[in-house]
């Protein structure tokens, strides 16, 4: 009996504190997935003068991607195409964001799976973010991917805090 | 005994149920051969096949692996044939491998042709198209036209593309639609020349790609600055799941690909056609262009109903960015020039003293104007950024929401005119009397009939010819390899929308209106600038130089100078004026002065009347009868 108790002391202890450092991990302190998961670029990177044009995107269709990382979760299906999405339409993101709507916020909130109830706290939430990213001193130098990493950071916050996925 | 008779029959019962017996496939074949499928219509385009004059078929689809058969490629039979045996084939190794998985189109076309039971046909989960279905949740189809562009000949045309809509019963944004495009492939090190003339004669393969649906919003709204419409298509559910399935075989395959005839145009609607009763390629024996395909849908018709079931206008960033600023007060206009100038003016009192709403309008014209300006690369990279941070963190600073303006397209594509142009008139010539004029131009528009689809104000013209028939002999006075003109409106006046234009033309002119045996073959290109004080009035001037043959010691080089005005006199009615001032670089004769007077009257959607007035050494005057067909 004594053992027994000691066992699901011990096991109940070891539960508390597995959940208390998970709740201190920040999230989007994880892995980068434009780092960690092969996007390197946005789809318009500077190309020759015809290639990428109306007719011609045939190296562009295809979307498969291998995770680099042991962590699949973070390079696997939402998480990247959430990604690539950010980096592909930072401009209209960041526009949409400082208005506070959008069709492409609602499009990376579908791809999140965020709730249509939970949308504008989860808006509420990127907007404050992304407002700190802009106004801060470095802003108009910073390279795309890293202002695309900020503001997957902050979709990734927002959805974990606001949204039922 | 009875009861154990009776269990044993409860056990037997289900296992007879579940296991229907399999098709014969011998007997299948013998089916199919006594329809007459691997002769259907429905056949030949899911097969891509083209039959010649003497009756043999060939498919126009390059890849090999296309076909099961290895005769399949000019052998409608044998692939049928063998497209019903790999069905029944063991499932081995990957299943998207599997016959069913790679050609569902087919597998669907010959299901019901054969009225075969799901019950005793293979059970194969095709993993990669259901994901590329987004679970089989597509509901409709829509053709998107993206209107011409002229920063690529390939492009003036316009350009169209199919999109899977699964936004409604995903409930997820259009952006997230997949799309099918079929284009060009083309290499990187190709020259513009041999990118236009390998892309008349068949020097490249064009294949179909997909992709999601937001790549074609940037590309076309954001950075090439062309306005879309969207035509969603009156299918029936079995209807969109057979084109969806079809465009899914088609992936990654290629044709030989010829601009005027075998484009996006023609394969987009063979994708369609697979359809029984959907006859949508335009009827053009010469070309088919984007244009004149959206019209054909537009008054197309399936079982007595419209083909279109509804048509949404995708703005571009410069037509948003007009839109916006048309709709500002006099007073916010100026706060957007005075901020563009001087970014700080964001903080000046007189900013922060508007009402928030005011504010927002102002902020979100300014938005579009520097997304404009990046497209167009009129902005400095670091000066471009600085500024858009700072217009972003004002933005920031206002409250959420704002309200959305519905921008309306007066002149969508499907209810423009027809493409091709021909005028028959009467002139009067100061030197050789009364006579004829013949006019045939192929396509596509000029200054006064542009519209529906096209760049405002500007004119592309390719293979145009123009005869006249003095004292009954026929000459030819002009005809025109290619004439491009592409004018920028400057409706904003902003830096980079401050009316920056250009003309092109190649082709053989009449050196003068006094001459009828002075054809020369010319080159000329203009640069210039153009103002719209209004939405009736647009004047502009080019500084520009011609190239020529050297005939009767005319010289090989001209400089010209060109002032003009374009104004809309009533609904029906719109004119231009024109003088070219020439300056001769060599050869002997003076380079003629010309002035030209032109007014258009819209008589219906396709016919004008058109009068001419122009003085090159001597005057003329043609009143002509036009007809677009």
């Amino acid at each position: 009996m004594k053992l027994v108790m000691k066992l699901v002391c011990v096991t109940f202890l070891a539960m508390v504190v597995s959940s208390t450092f998970a709740a201190d991990k920040k999230v989007g302190s994880g892995p980068n997935p434009y780092r960690d998961c092969g996007i390197g670029a946005a789809l318009f990177a500077d190309t020759a003068w015809a290639a990428v044009t109306s007719n011609v995107i045939w190296d562009l269709g295809i979307t498969a991607l291998t995770s680099a990382t042991s962590s699949p979760e973070t390079c696997s299906g939402k998480h990247i195409q959430t990604a690539q999405f950010v980096i592909d339409n930072y401009d209209n993101l960041i526009e949409e964001a400082a208005k506070g709507q959008g069709e492409h916020l609602a499009a990376v909130l579908d791809i999140q799976g965020c709730d249509a109830n939970d949308r504008q706290a989860a808006i509420n939430s990127i907007r404050g973010d992304v407002a700190n990213t802009v106004n801060s001193e470095g802003y108009a130098d910073q390279k795309m991917v890293d202002r695309a990493t900020d503001y997957y950071n902050a979709i990734e916050s927002a959805v974990s805090t606001s949204c039922s996925v | 005994m009875r009861f154990k008779k009776f269990v044993l029959f409860l056990i037997i019962l289900p296992c007879c149920a579940i296991s229907s017996p399999r098709y014969d496939v011998s007997k299948l074949l013998h089916r199919a051969a006594e329809l007459k499928l691997s002769v259907n219509p429905i056949w030949y385009k899911l097969l891509s096949y083209e039959q010649d004059i003497r009756g043999s078929v060939e498919s126009t689809i390059q890849q090999s692996d296309y076909f099961i058969s290895d005769e399949g490629k000019a052998n409608s039979k044998a692939e049928l044939n063998a497209t019903l045996r790999a069905f029944f084939l063991p499932l081995v190794g990957d299943v998207n491998k599997h016959a069913i998985c790679r050609f569902p189109a087919r597998y669907l076309w010959l299901k019901k042709q054969l009225n075969l039971s799901e019950k005793r046909l293979p059970v194969i989960n095709c993993l990669d198209f259901k994901k590329w279905t987004i679970g089989h949740s597509i509901q409709s189809v829509s053709i998107v036209f993206a209107s011409g562009y002229m920063g690529n000949p390939g492009s003036y045309y316009g350009h169209v593309l199919l999109k899977l809509n699964s936004g409604k019963s995903t409930n997820k944004s259009h952006l997230l639609d997949q799309t099918v495009n079929y284009g060009v492939i083309v290499p990187d090190t190709d020259d513009p020349l041999s990118y236009m003339v390998k892309g008349v004669f068949g020097g490249y393969e064009g294949g179909f790609s997909q992709i999601s649906y937001d790549f074609h919003n940037k590309n076309y709204g954001e950075i090439e600055l062309r306005d879309m419409w969207e035509y969603e298509l009156a299918f029936k559910q079995e209807e969109v799941d057979f084109v969806v399935a079809h465009a899914w075989e088609v992936l990654g395959k290629t044709h030989t690909y010829y601009f005027f005839k075998e484009n996006c145009v023609t394969r987009l609607a063979e994708l369609l056609e697979v359809v029984e009763g959907v006859d949508v390629v335009p009827e053009n024996p010469i070309f088919v262009l984007p244009q004149a395909f959206i019209k054909r849908l537009a008054v197309s018709h399936k079982k007595g109903e419209k083909f279109i079931r509804e048509i949404k206008f995708h703005p571009s960033r410069q037509t948003s960015l007009y839109e916006k600023y048309s709709s500002l007060s006099s007073v916010q206009k100026e706060f957007v020039h005075n901020i563009v100038l001087n970014i700080e003016e964001l903080e000046s009192p007189a900013f922060m003293s508007l009402i928030e709403e005011s504010q927002k309008v102002i902020l979100a014209t300014l938005i579009d104007y520097f997304e404009y300006a990046k497209s167009i690369d009129e902005l400095g990279d670091v000066e471009g950024k600085k500024y858009q941070q700072k217009v972003l963190s004002k933005r920031f600073q206002l409250t959420s929401g704002e309200q959305s303006i519905e921008i309306k397209n007066p002149y969508p594509p499907h209810a423009g005119r027809e493409a091709s142009y021909m005028q028959v008139g009467l002139t009067s010539n100061q030197k050789f009397g009364e006579g004829v004029v013949l006019k045939l131009r192929p396509t596509y528009y000029d200054t006064l009939d542009a519209g529906s689809g096209f760049p405002a104000d500007s004119s592309l013209s390719m293979g145009a010819l123009s005869l006249q028939v003095f004292g009954g002999e026929v000459k030819v006075r002009e005809f025109n390899v290619v004439r491009i003109e592409s004018v920028n409106s400057a409706l904003t006046g902003l830096p980079g929308d401050s009316g920056a234009s250009w003309k092109f033309s190649l082709g053989l002119v009449r050196q003068n209106l006094s001459c009828s045996d002075c054809l020369t073959a010319r080159i000329e290109a203009d640069y210039g600038w153009t103002i719209k004080p209004n939405s009736k009035l647009l004047m502009g001037a080019y500084i520009g130089g011609v190239m020529q043959g050297n005939r009767q010691g005319s010289g090989n080089a001209l400089l010209k100078s060109t002032v003009f005005m374009k104004a809309i006199l009533s609904r029906k009615v719109n004119a231009r004026v024109l003088i070219e001032l020439p300056k001769r670089v060599d050869g002997l004769k003076g380079a003629s002065e010309k002035v030209l007077f032109e007014a258009r009257y819209h008589l219906g959607l396709n016919s004008d009347i058109r009068f001419l007035y122009q003085k090159q050494k001597v005057s003329e005057f043609t009143i002509g009868l036009g007809y677009y067909f």
